[in-house]
């Protein structure tokens, strides 16, 4: 509160001072060598990739271009852009990774690459404790069984080790380096959502656990955990890349005498060729543009503490160039400038005058709410974990067992007997519905993931069943919690699903099973409300009527109320089944096989084909487990109604 | 309150009939089988204050209504007793605290002197098993149960084994009629059919009282008099006390040996059907009457004169003037030997035949009247009081009680037509 009056003390002088010193005139613009081009710059979706964009604006804008606001996107929907002349630049274009996205998107016909802003190393790594206790440096160590489990994380012997997210480059990597070292047999690859994934890790360390990860620099986790502090590289025992990378030696994935098994990454500035073409200043600044890895490390890690809102982004980048102030006239000159002219800087877009800040108080002053929930859920995660871990049990159990049956059984018998049930309890149509999309799942592959997929989903529901009936049930009993539940259901129901998985990775892990339990938790409530809604329903003289012939408040659930609500339970069911399916490609995020897995790397690779086939098996599977739970409710409304 | 009638209550145009009336004989000398003492029952607010915020929008001033206050009744043994009054005047919920479905806030319950109100959970789960049972509006049946499992859920909840109750309930389904409907759901039956599962249901239990809670109210008026004469008819077979509940004048006066009247969770006025059709407490139970089909309320005992009589034999002429003479009458009924009448003389006849004094007397007896119930509505023979037919009264084994005289049951007939002429005055808001 005491802090407020000075802020915006602080705030008025720099409104004057912005009146002070207004905008270069358009002329003066002109007369740059920018000649008041429009440069549209496009990133990613990391913060860091702001900064540096932010730092590329400021120089063209210094150069007399016009930045555009910064476009935010996916690498392969970016690298189209560029190519279809819809962006201009990239200022985050990692090589080796991204070659792939370039050379898909038309290569140097129509995108050309410039500059080196810095280098980029990944590898594996593991905790400094368990490195030097096992005397550890080799990633090829992990052959042997009794080492490899010492970095399990979800009970099966193997050692996990945190994969990136399906569809980046390094993805197809460690699967190649897990066949040629020999791993396969130890070691699973956790793929998803990579900041997600990460959050168990970090959880792990904290336990004093041993942890295995895919890492590189610079990204904030490098501040966290630290180099030869907490963690060490390991080596790997030969370099291996597939022959469309072209020829890559053990000297360009070496780093200081040891092989990490990466070429190292430069991060350049891609553009449209015809932008680049016809803007040799903006080429040339481009060209000699560096930012050194500390700082971007600092930086990633302001980040991680919250400074990430976009006008955070721009003060650290004016501050970076402030810091650099010499480097950056010189960069300038390079470009064909004159050092110090044009450099006083302009006003911060945006902040208009007194006005502005009356119209928008907003910008005076923000809660950091955000912050607040992060610490909370730390903290809550380090108490809690240890004691969730009870629920992992069960849950592995019967998904193990579901999975086993599902994948055991040969596919015909499968296909065959779910195709009988539905015709049994649906009709021919669904039968027959049930027998061609089944066979066409099998055909174009996917029928491992799609029964992954639906152990998943049936492990969910099953848990769902067991939670949510009885929750239900303790709803439409007692007033006072239905008033309570019926806000927070709600809430389980509105909120996106993306914003589950987070916390379901810091307080469950990664993998399968905290992946049926954010499946549990997204699928819960409509069982819930479906359930208390059913025994609600149920006629008052129905329940009266039991009461008045001395039944107990259990005979009466017993007798009258749950079979008259069974319809509408079934409903819920049916909903929840729906529900559990569409999450399981989320789900997919935090490392959970199965069609959603195959989904999100058809988008990631720009593989529209790959997400296509996926996403049409989630849309079978859907009618198929639909319309057979339909069948199931007629059918019991059926033999309810009697004759 | 007894329920005699009393002559003499100043403008009434009723005539002066006799007490005979046999419900109310039979009211007068048993013990209350129920006692409702000073009841109130108060709905809302009976949450602690902490929780008041979880409430759902409800002003001040309706979160606490009053639907019983103060009220106090006695049900007999084997009587029928009616709750009516308009929707909102407390009799569901009386007939509910009866049972305990609903708390009362205080007063007393007394049923065979046990009083209910601060009964346990297991004494009242044992009430409802072996002492009162109910019928609800809608049924209140279990549409995914059979008729038989429907009638049998009483006795399971008794614990009565599987075959056992399955006979019971066959033999209940039999009495009302649907012992051919036993496998069926509810659903596949009429409306009329599916309460006589619901009565069938409260009957299989043996339940001394039966709570009605406005059972024929959704069903049509022919299936609603079906079912009004079945409840009377199986009444004179099972000894049951009865608390019935409707919002229907002609039901209550005709199914009622008293009906109470309810406004705004008092009681009215509580007395037999003819009290409240003669002496209304009130302009509102004036009001309810006004409703009221009189020459259906009334019935044939009410009306019914005491009648000089002759036992069947070999009459002679003398004897017959003698005694028409003694007892200054103008007819005497001869009776058969069950007591029940088989003709009559009438003194017009004898006087101009004099001589014939020592003659036997049959060839001058009259065989042609009419003979009704007690119970009868006076409405169902009024037409052979119009055409001077001579209507005598019987009891149920048929015999003779009395007569009805023409002259009664022309002035009834005025007072009903008197009776609709007051319905114009105000009515009770």
């Amino acid at each position: 509160m005491r802090q407020r009056p000075k802020r915006f003390l602080s705030t008025a002088v720099a409104i004057g001072l912005m009146i002070a010193c207004p905008a270069p005139a358009a002329d003066t613009v002109s007369r740059l060598p920018g000649q008041g081009v429009v440069v549209r710059t496009g990133v990613g979706p990391l913060a860091e990739e702001t900064f540096q964009a932010e730092i590329v604006n400021i120089g063209l804008e210094r150069l007399g271009y016009r930045p555009a606001p910064i476009l935010h996107m996916t690498y392969p929907l970016l690298v189209t852009a560029l190519a279809t002349g819809d962006a201009d630049l990239m200022p985050v274009f990692v090589e080796p990774n991204f070659t792939p996205l370039f050379v898909k998107a038309g290569g140097d016909a129509k995108l050309r690459k410039v500059g080196d802003l810095w280098h980029e190393v990944s590898g594996f790594r593991i905790d400094k404790r368990t490195a030097d206790r096992y005397h550890i440096t080799n990633i090829g160590q992990l052959k042997d069984p009794a080492i490899a489990a010492l970095f399990d994380s979800d009970g099966d012997g193997k050692a996990d080790l945190v994969g990136c997210d399906p569809g980046w480059s390094c993805e197809p990597l460690i699967e190649r380096q897990m066949d040629a070292y020999g791993l396969r047999n130890t070691v699973t690859v956790k793929k998803g959502n990579y900041a997600a994934l990460i959050a168990d890790t970090l959880a792990r360390h904290q336990d004093r656990k041993p942890i295995l990860y895919f890492a590189w620099e610079p990204f904030w986790l490098g501040e966290v955990l630290k180099t030869d502090r907490d963690v060490v590289w390991l080596e790997v025992p030969f370099t291996t890349y597939p022959p469309e990378a072209g020829t890559i030696t053990a000297e360009e994935t070496d780093l200081n005498g040891r092989n990490l098994g990466y070429a190292h990454g430069h991060c350049r500035v891609l553009g449209g060729k015809t932008f680049l073409d016809h803007n040799p200043p903006a080429a040339r600044f481009l060209s000699v543009l560096r930012i050194p890895t500390e700082d971007l490390l600092r930086e990633s890690y302001r980040i991680k503490q919250g400074e990430d809102k976009p006008e955070n982004l721009r003060k650290h980048a004016e501050q970076w160039i402030v810091a650099h102030q010499t480097l950056f006239d010189g960069w300038l000159a390079e470009a064909g400038m004159a050092a110090g002219a044009g450099t006083t800087g302009g006003p911060t877009p945006g902040a208009r005058g007194v006005l502005q800040s009356v119209l928008n108080p907003f910008s005076l002053y923000t809660f950091r709410l955000d912050t607040a929930i992060t610490s909370s859920v730390d903290s809550a995660a380090k108490t809690l974990r240890p004691f969730l871990q009870i629920f992992r049990g069960p849950v592995a159990w019967v998904l193990l067992q579901v999975r086993s049956l599902l994948l055991a059984a040969p596919p015909l018998a499968v296909l065959i007997l779910v195709s009988l049930l539905a015709w049994r309890v649906s009709g021919v149509g669904v039968g027959i519905f049930s027998l061609l999309s089944l066979t066409l799942i099998g055909f174009v592959g996917l029928w491992e993931p799609a029964m992954v997929s639906c152990a998943i989903v049936v492990t969910a529901v099953m848990f769902c069943i067991a939670a949510g009936i009885p929750l239900g049930v303790v709803c439409a009993r007692n007033d006072r919690i239905e008033r309570v539940a019926r806000p927070l259901l709600d809430a389980m129901q509105t909120l996106p699903t993306l914003v589950y998985l987070v916390p379901v990775v810091m307080l469950f892990g990664i993998g399968e099973v905290p992946g049926v339990i954010a499946t549990i938790i997204y699928a819960l409530p409509p069982l819930v409300r479906f359930t208390n809604l059913g025994i609600r329903q149920v006629s008052g003289e129905a329940v009266e009527a039991a009461s008045a012939f001395g039944s107990t408040r259990s005979q009466i659930l017993w007798e009258v109320q749950i079979p008259l609500a069974l319809p509408t339970i079934m409903a819920g069911v049916n909903q929840t089944l729906l529900f559990a399916l569409g999450m399981t490609v989320i789900a997919s995020m935090i490392a959970v096989p199965g069609l959603g897995l195959i989904i999100l790397q058809g988008v990631g690779r720009l593989d529209v084909g790959g997400a296509a086939v996926g996403g049409l098996a989630i849309v079978l599977l859907a009618i198929l487990l639909d319309r057979t739970a339909q069948g199931i409710q007629k059918v019991m409304r059926e033999k309810e109604a009697g004759h | 309150m007894i329920a005699g009638f009393q002559a003499d209550s100043g403008s009434d145009p009723l005539p002066e009939l006799p007490a005979t009336s046999a419900n109310a004989r039979k009211t007068m000398h048993s013990n209350p089988k129920i006692q409702v003492e000073n009841l109130t029952k108060v709905y809302g607010d009976e949450r602690p204050a902490a929780f008041n915020w979880l409430k759902p929008r409800e002003n001040a001033t309706s979160s606490r209504i009053a639907a019983l206050s103060g009220v106090s009744l006695d049900v007999n043994q084997g009587e029928i007793v009616v709750l009516m009054g308009l929707s909102g005047s407390g009799k569901s919920t009386l007939v509910r605290s009866i049972n305990r479905l609903v708390t009362p806030t205080s007063g007393r319950i007394l049923i065979d002197g046990e009083d209910i109100v601060g009964a346990t959970e297991d004494r009242l789960r044992e009430l409802r098993l072996t002492k009162v049972s109910m019928v609800f509006q809608h049924y209140g049946l279990f549409p995914h149960r059979t008729v038989a499992e429907n009638v049998e859920y009483g006795l399971k909840m008794k614990r009565v084994g599987p075959g056992l109750r399955r006979s019971r309930a066959l033999e209940v389904l039999d009495m009302v009629g649907l012992a051919n409907w036993a496998e069926h759901k509810p659903s596949s039956l009429s409306g009329g059919m599916q309460q006589r599962v619901g009565l069938a249901r409260a009957l299989a239990t043996d339940a001394e009282i039966l709570l009605m809670d406005e059972p024929f109210s959704a069903l049509d008026p022919l299936t609603r008099r079906e079912m009004q004469d079945k409840l009377l008819e199986l009444r004179k077979r099972l000894n049951r006390t009865i608390v019935f509940v409707t919002h229907d004048v002609n039901e209550a006066l005709k199914l009622g040996d008293r009906v109470a009247v309810l406004r705004d969770g008092t009681l009215a006025q509580f007395g037999a059907p003819h009290e409240l059709l003669s002496q209304p407490a009130d302009d509102y139970v004036r009001a309810l009457m006004q409703d009221a089909n009189p020459m259906q309320v009334l019935k044939a005992s009410m009306l019914s004169r005491q009648a000089p009589s002759l036992t069947l034999g070999r009459n002679l002429t003398a004897d017959v003037l003698r005694s028409l003479k003694d007892r200054d009458a103008r007819r005497i009924f001869v009776l058969g030997p069950l007591g029940e009448p088989v003709g009559f003389f009438e003194q017009a006849q004898f006087e101009r035949l004099d001589r014939l004094q020592d003659g036997d007397a049959g060839q001058f007896m009259c065989t042609k009247f009419r003979a009704v119930y007690g119970s009868t509505p006076i409405g169902d023979f009024a037409n052979s009081c119009v055409q001077e037919e001579v209507v005598a009264v019987v009891d149920e084994m048929g015999r003779f009680q009395g007569v009805v005289e023409p002259l009664d049951v022309a002035a009834t007939m005025k007072r009903a037509a008197l009776s609709s002429d007051v319905r114009r005055e105000p009515k009770q808001t």
